[in-house]
């Protein structure tokens, strides 16, 4: 009975004109997906070899270790070409050369202002978007269009138990929708290769993930469809429900939860706090200009020994000043961080409640491009900060920014210094085990949604008139 | 005639809505093997709402219908494989032949033994013509569905047969056809229950005639005892009847 039952919706939607036009439209979406991501990703991938060349360059021509402007690169992420994330509105470098807050620069989206509006077309975007309104198409009117059409109430003259009915239409109908699209992604992912994109072992598994994801947030709107079409007597009213809900899961839920975050929790404005450590600098910048004007050296025939003098004094009252910064900007960060953190915990606990927004914070984080992007890139450059520092202060011993004087006393040509010597900076990505809590959180409550939309779809199914 | 214990049989069976609407009140009637039992009423008479307990599509407020000895309401899994249902307006997958039509309603039905051979026999008695049988029935007509709704129900087997009103719409060479479909039925010995319009089919070839009006059976004669009676001028004048009562 069930398997007669199951074949059956399996044929019905796979004879049926508008499974295949459908079909054919996602399967071009789905590998224009891919396109345009393995396209996004190798252009990433220029632009970030180029502007470390670029970079190379312009250190060759250093004569002096003080002048060394070091910038540090965020690689793009061969996961991108799924799920781009926050990555595009990241900086992708950061300039060491600073006494103050590291601040990364050059964001995708801030190159391309066009691309900021209309945001990427990724497999996220269509797994959120797209592949649910496909969906909703192909079962607003899984139940109550039978009941329409007449079919509903000769098969159930027969002895078909209502259970049996529904489970066979689920699993039939997620099969039939399943499948084909499992062969176009993996279809998809033999371009990566093909087009020369490499992923090592923990990559995969966080693309297995990822589908398994993107499945699972597809699987739950064909259930919802399923569910409200045997809930709902009229196929137009359910189609109009089951717009709604996307509208509010897609869009509106997501979008609500930040505001609603933004309200309840109270958090200082960036720019605010850069001002007031600004402020805090300029001040105790002022409260040094005395001792810098009133500087006398103690051998005055020696230029030279005098402006070593100068220097070392300079690089005293720097380092005097930025410890003291740093214990406001330490306060002042923390306050911030502690605040950001309690709100993007309010924005997505209430977010979750859309099934979607609990799939893009999963696959953003599998992908590397979750919301921890950005700090774990800084926290990453102000690590190498430490280890470059101590390196410039070997060389030269004085720290890195704040302002320098060289006097070149010699027509002689100084060489250039050797950058091979310099630090190599690494950006480690964390492997799939150190967002484990997080991702099985998002896995989990997504297999929360398909099971209540199952349960939604039985009993629903169980209580509605046949007729 | 009813010659045997009853195969079909509605026993003080009531419907009621909500606001109490009573779309069937205290029906009682018998069909037993080998009879064809007609129902005649107007519209919203009950005469659906009769089949739709018998096939346990809603359930009685109160009373019973029983399929060969099955309470429906109380067994309504058992009861069905005692049971072939034809609407008004059989609608099959218009995706699928009528072969493959035939196919999964008998497997439903709970048949797995016939052969493609089988089906298109069936489809040949009743009347479909051979180059109909592997077409899509989305460019079937209605006449043509209605075939393949009496095919299913020949192939499914069973004791009773439930028709809800199977001639409307058809042209009169499709009924007469069906007329000849019904009887060889009763000669099979199935027990059919047939709601219709159809007053001169249902004198043609009923052995019962009920007439139905606002939920109640107000008439109900064998053949036997329509023999030289004008059923129309009864039925007219049981609705006229009832029309005068409840004015």
């Amino acid at each position: 009975m069930f398997s007669t039952l199951y074949q059956k919706e399996l044929k019905t939607l796979l004879y049926s004109t508008q499974f295949v036009i459908s079909f054919a439209i996602m399967s071009i979406l789905v590998l224009m997906a891919f396109a345009v991501g393995i396209q996004n990703y190798r252009n990433a991938r220029t632009q970030y070899e180029s502007g470390l060349a670029e970079h190379k360059t312009q250190m060759e021509q250093n004569r002096y270790w003080q002048m060394v402007d070091q910038k540090v690169f965020l690689p793009p992420d061969p996961l991108s070409v799924l799920v781009s994330g926050v990555s595009n509105d990241v900086g992708r470098k950061v300039s060491l050369r600073t006494s103050g807050d590291l601040v990364a620069e050059d964001s995708r989206y801030g190159d391309n202002t066009l691309l900021a509006i209309f945001r990427s077309f990724d497999l996220e975007f269509m797994f959120s978007v797209i592949l649910t309104l496909f969906a909703i198409v192909f079962t607003y009117n899984a139940v109550n269009g039978e009941r329409e059409q007449g079919t509903l109430s000769l098969l159930f003259s027969n002895s078909v138990p209502r259970t049996t009915y529904i489970l066979a239409k689920m699993t039939g109908v997620l099969t039939a929708l399943i499948l084909p699209l499992l062969v176009v992604i993996l279809v998809g992912l033999l371009l990566l290769p093909i087009f020369g994109i490499s992923l090592n072992g923990d990559d995969w598994e966080r693309l297995g993930l990822i589908i398994l994801a993107g499945l699972l947030h597809f699987s739950f709107f064909v259930l919802i469809g399923i569910a409200v079409s045997a809930v709902v007597r009229s196929s137009s009213a359910s189609f109009l429900t089951l717009l709604v809900f996307w509208i509010f899961s897609v869009f509106i839920v997501p979008r609500a939860a930040v505001l609603i975050a933004g309200r309840a929790v109270d958090v200082p404005n960036s720019d605010e706090i850069t001002a007031q450590k600004s402020r805090y600098r300029i001040q105790l910048f002022e409260e040094d200009r005395d001792k810098m004007s009133s500087f006398q050296p103690s051998q005055t025939k020696d230029m030279q020994a005098a402006m070593g003098e100068f220097q070392k004094m300079m690089s005293g009252l720097s380092e005097e000043r930025q410890k003291k910064v740093s214990v406001l900007s330490q306060k002042l960060d923390e306050n911030l961080m502690n605040r950001e953190r309690v709100r993007d915990k309010v924005a997505s606990m209430i977010a979750q409640l859309s099934p979607t927004a609990a799939f893009t914070f999963t696959v953003a984080d599998l992908a590397h491009a979750g919301l921890g992007l950005p700090k774990t890139f800084l926290s990453s450059a102000k690590e190498y900060k430490n280890l470059f520092d101590s390196f410039i202060s070997e060389k030269t011993g004085s720290k890195t920014g704040g302002m320098v004087m060289i006097f070149e006393t010699s027509d002689s040509e100084r060489p250039t210094i050797d950058i091979s010597e310099i630090p190599v900076y690494t950006f480690q990505r964390s492997n799939v085990g150190s967002v484990f809590s997080k991702v099985a959180f998002g896995l989990g409550i997504l297999t929360v949604f398909n099971a209540l939309a199952f349960v939604i779809a039985a009993v629903g199914f169980a209580k509605t008139d046949i007729r | 005639m009813q010659t045997t214990s009853p195969v079909l049989e509605a026993i003080n069976l009531t419907k009621t809505y909500d606001y109490h609407v009573t779309a069937l009140d205290n029906l009682n009637l018998s069909v037993g093997r080998g009879e064809i039992y007609s129902l005649l009423g107007g519209n919203g008479a009950g005469k659906t709402t009769t089949m739709n307990l018998f096939l346990n599509f809603i359930e009685p407020s109160s009373g019973k219908a029983i399929v060969n000895g099955v309470v429906t309401h109380e067994e309504p899994i058992k009861a069905k494989q005692y049971v072939a249902f034809v609407s008004e307006n059989v609608q099959l997958y218009g995706q699928f032949t009528a072969v493959q039509n035939l196919d999964f309603f008998t497997r439903i039905g709970g048949n797995t033994h016939y052969t493609q051979r089988d089906y298109e026999q069936v489809l040949l008695r009743v009347g479909l013509q051979k180059e109909a049988h592997h077409r899509k029935l989305s460019g079937f007509s209605k006449g043509m569905r209605q075939k393949c709704g009496i095919a299913i129900a020949i192939l499914k087997n069973t004791p009773a047969i439930l028709l809800d009103e199977p001639t409307s719409g058809l042209d009169p060479k499709a009924g007469n056809e069906f007329s000849r479909l019904l009887a060889e039925l009763r000669d099979e010995g199935k027990a059919i229950l047939m709601s219709t319009h159809d007053i001169f089919r249902a004198k043609e070839i009923s052995d019962t005639v009920g007439i139905m009006n606002q939920g109640k059976l107000v008439m109900q004669k064998s053949a036997e005892e329509l023999k030289g009676e004008n059923l129309e001028s009864l039925y007219l004048h049981f609705m006229a009847g009832y029309m005068e009562e409840t004015a």
